[in-house]
């Protein structure tokens, strides 16, 4: 190998034929970095993974997940669990969604869907402030200090076993901002947009060729720069930087867009919200998206509650249902799981400006499709909706259930940046019985 | 002579290259030999003067290390001893030292076989030692190529494999790396240092203030005794490069120009880092950049159209107190009792942003913000977690029950009599404190008396009646709209109310009661502030600490209680205590921190994952921290425009502001508008946890195009290299001290020049660059 005469410039060039060479072959991942994020985050560490669980798959079908973020928290009361001819009721009254099935007579569209519809009851936790709900609800797991959780979003993308489907992101959020990846890295974090509107900034300024050869270079020094510092910023920023190029080259990124799709457009209602749902079954259903989140806000309704979640109300109710009915028709329910939820309830007790105020003692979430046994309610709240009667749900055991929906081992272990072991639900949740049916 | 040996260099780089042919562009206008000759031209006047050369791409100890003879570029080390000339130099001053010689054609001979060993050619070392001592009869030599055998073995022991040597090399792009020439991985996984023997220290006192470095030296003696006790070994102190740009970024918002990176590395006086880190905190930048911390921190980030609160007119209060340092306390102490309206008097939008919400809500943020406690779950049911009581939650509201956030409007436009023409909101002390459901307790036992946490009942004393009272009188005149509300009614109804005030708790006597809200928050600031309620002082320590270091003291930042202790408790307890004595100095905080050697540790090193985090987060090494969108944008500007784009930016932003504020069409350039409107977009884009300033700006997708593509960032480049080439500074180093305040790499150098990038594209490069965006 080392044959060249020892004269100076012999041995110059061939260091830097050495250290370039070496970059360049190694792709310029040069130390255990990438290997050990890889290794511990990306594929899961040993301990006690799948292999020593005893968890037995259930009967969940889902391939996809819609969750329809309710930001600010909805009554129960105004929604799922209606208590009419109560003082608590909000003066909203009761419709048949399915045969012993009750919900508020604010959803009549819902109403008509409602053999997909499984409504938890008297589900609770602690959290009352937003952020911290709005983390639980997003991740299953409270805040805690220097664990980066990863978000429902980022579990059912990374966790999916046949991996990405296109160069669409996996994650997308629509009219509101996703939860992170945390633990799993930038990969798997989401991609926020608006509803229905063009890609802002999607096109390059300059030829792909010179696109690439820029690139190239890029991702060369920045692999020496992660490698250097060790900062999983720097890894995840290139990581980052790929997926950007993917989707900008997509002809899938045109599902984002709603310009001249009125017609179809026009069954789910004419907001925002009905746009997301819309734009959301398209990337589900053609574009090879896994998880889209659909915020709605509003639901914070401290004064005039009845005005405010009338508007609510009618707002999600046609493309809500539109969306289960499309779905429905073509056949993608079975494997789309659609939750609908807020960080928290709000109190049956009306205050004195005629709002409601947080409660996440007593709260309602509702799903469908994904294999869930529909037209039920699993729990209950008790009579004036302030408790659960009987036994409550709590956070924990409804991610064991998400996780069951979409055949993710729930004790799965990964590792936290600082090495600690998280399981993908926290341990000693249980699975909410009878969603399966 | 000169294009010889480009030509010679353009030969040994590009065969290289050629290897990989197919996957790159091959150099299209400016050929590899082209641009290695532009390096050659730019890097040879600056090779002229060597001391400066290995100054800019070398550590801190090398300065001193390395002289140079103009004439032949041999190396000389002011330190006789060999070894440990060569111990004290990184494996990236070595390399650089290897360069120069070869650039200059010098004997280099002892400086290849370096360069050698430091890429891990072992074989080839041996081999090239083996095949001089055959040749060489040079008594001195052989004794040299003895010496450095020697040295390289203990370098190349089973601790120290000479495959780390070559991790570094590669990982050396960072142009200083480590100044202790240990490569770094094998610093980080060596034993821990022995714990240094304790510095006698006696704290400050008010009026007899410790001079700031006499401070910091007793935190890093604290620092580096509880590492040692942890069995971490800290990293060494960065390089020139990567203090200037951290402490700028840190204290400023700002990275430095280029001019200011060759300046601070040519400036060979003693304490240089010290007297910069007080230059820059007397900057108008320093105002504007915590100003912005402040402000997301206090209520968020907000678009313009919000009439619950205006964050034009709390940014510009913010960005004064912190251009005039007023003490910390007094700028609490505004916030919780200024009243009136909020598009008119900046330190009402804390209280009108958030008592327009719940007052249990403000009273969680409040204990958050400026006490680091979350009393917050003790609204509804005694703390899970610590240990405040339903009863602790309710009496500490009770000092904000009777303050109000009310919404006020004016339709004044005569086409359109129902268009909202001016919308904000007044925050006032109310008669009573019941009347809406958003302040009310649960039940009616929760009524309780103010009371601060751990603290007796609070009841207004005469003296502060009487201020308040003078004060009615003879409104302050540099805050009218605070007082406004206190007309000659409210002082009768004081009058009343004082009477029968030790008892009546909750001010509902049947008196106006307006002043007795005002009397309660200015019970509330004074109990807060107070230097007997430590969390005070430990929490505003805690939350400057972890915005420079990344990391708290204490984590979760705002969550301090005796369960939850600082990595590091005398950092704590000293930089807590030398903050009260100072009257509250948050720029003297600051100067501390900054003139540690904690916070000057170098970002890189080796070490796992779970090592690594642990060294991060007890103050071990420095992390790599994300700019926030405000420093990214403000960095782009300056990179590409100059220092005077940047200063006409934060002017631009600062009158964008004061155009919000009195409602006037202020003529603002059209560029800050579109960095404004971009910032506001990059800031949409992100992730939840990054919006509620929880996690850090990991980078989203669309932040990506958004870098990549958007005519915003390209056209910066275009105007940036025409403005370089303008000033006949248009050449790689240049080029990066004006992106990544440092110069580039040899290796850097040649692998621009191997892809034949033309400025623009290298410009591209930088500005996308992980380091680019990244505080390091």
């Amino acid at each position: 190998m080392f044959n060249t005469p020892l004269t100076r410039r012999g041995l110059v060039k061939n260091s830097i034929a050495a250290t370039l060479g070496f970059m360049l072959g190694r792709n310029l991942i040069p130390s255990a970095w990438a290997a050990d994020e890889k290794g511990a985050a990306l594929k899961g560490t040993g301990v006690g993974s799948a292999a020593t669980s005893d968890y037995t798959p259930a009967k969940g079908k889902a391939k996809n997940v819609i969750l329809l973020w309710m930001a600010g928290g909805p009554s129960h009361l105004d929604t799922f669990d209606p208590k009419p001819g109560t003082k608590f009721s909000g003066g909203v009254n009761a419709i048949e969604a399915a045969n012993g099935l009750q919900i508020s007579a604010k959803f009549p569209k819902l109403a008509a869907q409602g053999r997909h519809l499984c409504v938890l009851r008297g589900v609770s936790s602690k959290e009352g402030d937003h952020n911290n709900a709005s983390h639980l609800m997003h991740t299953g797991y409270r805040e805690q200090s220097g664990v980066q959780f990863p978000s429902l979003g980022s579990i059912v993308c990374a966790e999916a076993k046949d991996g990405p489907r296109s160069e669409l992101p996996s994650y997308v959020s629509i009219n509101g901002s996703g939860y992170g990846a945390g633990l799993y890295g930038a990969d798997y974090g989401p991609f926020n947009c608006s509803a229905g509107q063009p890609i802002p900034d999607l096109k390059a300024p300059m030829s792909d060729v010179i696109m690439d050869s820029r690139r190239d270079l890029l991702n060369k020094l920045d692999s020496y720069y992660a490698g250097m510092s060790g900062a999983p910023l720097a890894l995840e920023h290139r990581q980052t930087y790929e997926r950007a190029v993917k989707l900008a080259r997509s002809p899938l990124a045109k599902l984002f867009e709603t310009k001249g799709e009125e017609k179809s457009l026009s069954a789910y209602g004419d907001s925002g919200f009905g746009k997301a749902c819309y734009v959301a079954k398209r990337l589900i259903s053609k574009g090879g998206v896994r998880f889209v989140e659909i915020g709605q806000g509003g639901w914070d309704t401290h004064a005039k509650n009845d005005e405010s979640t009338k508007n609510l109300c009618t707002q999600v109710d046609q493309p809500f249902a539109r969306l289960l009915e499309e779905l429905s028709a073509d056949g993608l329910l079975e494997s789309t799981l659609v939750v609908w939820m807020g960080e928290f309830g709000r109190t049956p007790d009306i205050n004195a400006g005629g709002g409601r105020d947080h409660y996440p003692r007593c709260f309602s979430i509702c799903m469908a499709g994904g294999g869930v046994k529909g037209g039920q309610a699993v729990g209950k709240s008790n009579a004036s909706g302030h408790e659960p009667d009987g036994k409550a749900i709590v956070i924990p055991d409804f991610y064991y259930t998400l996780a069951d929906a979409c055949g993710i081992d729930p004790t799965k272990i990964r590792e936290s940046a600082e090495g600690r072991p998280i399981q993908v639900v926290d341990r000693g949740a249980k699975a909410v019985p009878g969603v399966f049916g | 002579m000169l294009k010889k040996r480009a030509a010679i260099l353009a030969v040994l780089v590009a065969p290289i290259f050629a290897l990989h042919a197919a996957d790159y562009i091959p150099p299209s206008a400016e050929s590899a030999a082209d641009l290695i000759k532009l390096r050659l031209a730019t890097d040879l006047p600056r090779l002229k003067q060597p001391s400066v050369m290995i100054t800019m791409f070398g550590s801190l100890d090398s300065v001193k290390l390395i002289g140079a003879d103009n004439q032949n570029l041999t190396v000389n080390y002011k330190e006789k001893n060999f070894d440990q000339a060569w111990s004290k130099m990184s494996v990236q001053d070595i390399v650089t030292v290897a360069d120069v010689c070869f650039a200059g054609d010098a004997q280099g001979m002892l400086s290849e076989l370096d360069y050698t060993f430091a890429t891990g050619q072992l074989q080839r070392a041996h081999d090239l030692i083996e095949e001089k001592l055959k040749t060489t009869t040079d008594a001195k030599i052989k004794q040299q190529l003895d010496e450095r055998m020697a040295y390289w073995k203990v370098k190349t022991t089973p601790q120290h494999p000479v495959a780390v040597s070559a991790a570094s090399v590669q990982t050396g792009f960072n142009g200083g790396g480590n100044p202790t020439g240990v490569p770094a991985e094998a610093a980080a996984s060596s034993s821990p240092l022995a714990a240094p023997a304790k510095i006698a220290f006696t704290p400050s006192e008010p009026g007899k203030l410790k001079p700031v470095k006499e401070v910091a030296a007793a935190l890093d003696n604290a620092i580096e005794i509880d590492l040692a006790e942890m069995g971490l070994r800290p990293e060494a102190v960065c390089d020139d490069p990567a203090f200037l740009r951290r402490s700028s970024l840190d204290l400023t918002g700002q990275i430095p120009t280029p001019e200011e990176v060759i300046g601070f590395f040519n400036d060979n006086t003693p304490g240089k880092r010290e007297k910069k880190i007080e230059e820059m905190l007397k900057r108008p930048e320093y105002a504007d950049r915590w100003a912005t911390f402040w402000e997301v921190l206090l209520v968020g980030r907000h678009t313009r159209d919000n009439a619950e609160v205006d964050t034009g007119e709390l940014k510009n209060w913010l960005r004064d107190e912190f251009a005039k340092n007023e003490p910390y306390d007094k700028m609490v102490t505004e916030l919780l009792t200024a009243s009136g309206e909020n598009d008119k008097n900046g330190p009402v939008n804390y209280l009108s942003y958030h008592l327009a919400d719940t007052l249990p809500n403000t009273m969680a943020h409040l204990s958050q913000t400026f006490l680091g406690a979350r009393i917050g779950c003790a609204q509804c049911h005694d703390h899970p977690f610590d240990k405040w009581t339903q009863d602790d939650f309710w009496g500490f509201s009770s000092f904000l029950a009777n303050t109000r956030s009310e919404r006020k409007e004016l339709r004044e436009d005569p086409k359109d009599p129902k268009k909202v023409t001016r919308a904000w909101h007044v925050v006032t002390d109310q008669q009573t404190r019941n009347g809406d459901g958003r302040y009310a307790p649960p039940r009616a036992e929760l009524n309780l008396p103010p009371r601060g946490l751990d603290a007796p009942v609070f009841k207004p004393d005469a003296p502060a009646k009487t201020a308040l009272k003078a004060e009615l009188k003879k409104p302050d005149e540099k805050k009218p709209d605070a007082n406004a509300k206190m007309d000659k009614g409210m002082e009768k109804g004081m009058d009343k109310n004082m009477a029968g005030m030790g008892m009546m708790g909750m001010g509902g006597s049947g008196g106006d009661a307006g002043q007795m809200g005002q009397l309660y928050r200015r019970g509330l600031a004074a109990w807060i502030t107070s230097e007997k309620n430590e969390k005070f002082a430990q929490s505003v320590v805690n939350r400057i600490w972890r915005e420079m270091f990344g990391y708290g003291l204490v984590e979760p930042v705002d969550d301090i209680r005796p369960k939850n202790p600082p990595s590091h408790p005398e950092v704590m307890s000293i930089l807590a205590n030398d903050f009260n004595a100072s009257g509250r100095d948050l720029k003297r905080l600051m100067a501390i921190i900054a003139n540690t050697k904690a916070y000057q540790r170098s970002a890189n090193g080796q070490g796992t994952k779970v090592d690594r985090m642990k060294a991060v987060r007890n103050a071990a090494r420095a992390e790599v921290r994300p700019m926030g969108p405000e420093m990214l944008f403000t960095a782009i500007i300056k990179a590409c425009g100059g220092e005077e784009k940047a200063k006409a930016l934060m002017d631009g932003l600062r009158k964008r502001d004061q155009a919000d504020m009195d409602k006037k069409n202020v003529a603002v350039d059209q560029t800050v508008t579109d960095v404004y409107n971009l910032m506001q977009r990059f800031i949409n884009t992100s992730t939840a946890e990054d919006r509620a300033g929880k996690l850090q700006f990991e980078g989203t997708v669309s932040q990506a195009l958004m870098m990549m593509h958007s005519d915003f960032i390209n056209k910066a480049i275009r105007d940036g290299i025409s403005r370089f080439k303008k000033k006949g500074q248009a050449d790689m180093i240049y080029i990066f001290a004006a992106t990544l305040g440092r110069p580039p790499t040899p290796i850097e150098s040649a692998a621009f020049a191997s892809y034949g990038a033309d400025l623009e594209g290298t410009m591209w490069i930088l500005l996308n660059s992980s380091e680019f965006v990244t505080i390091h």
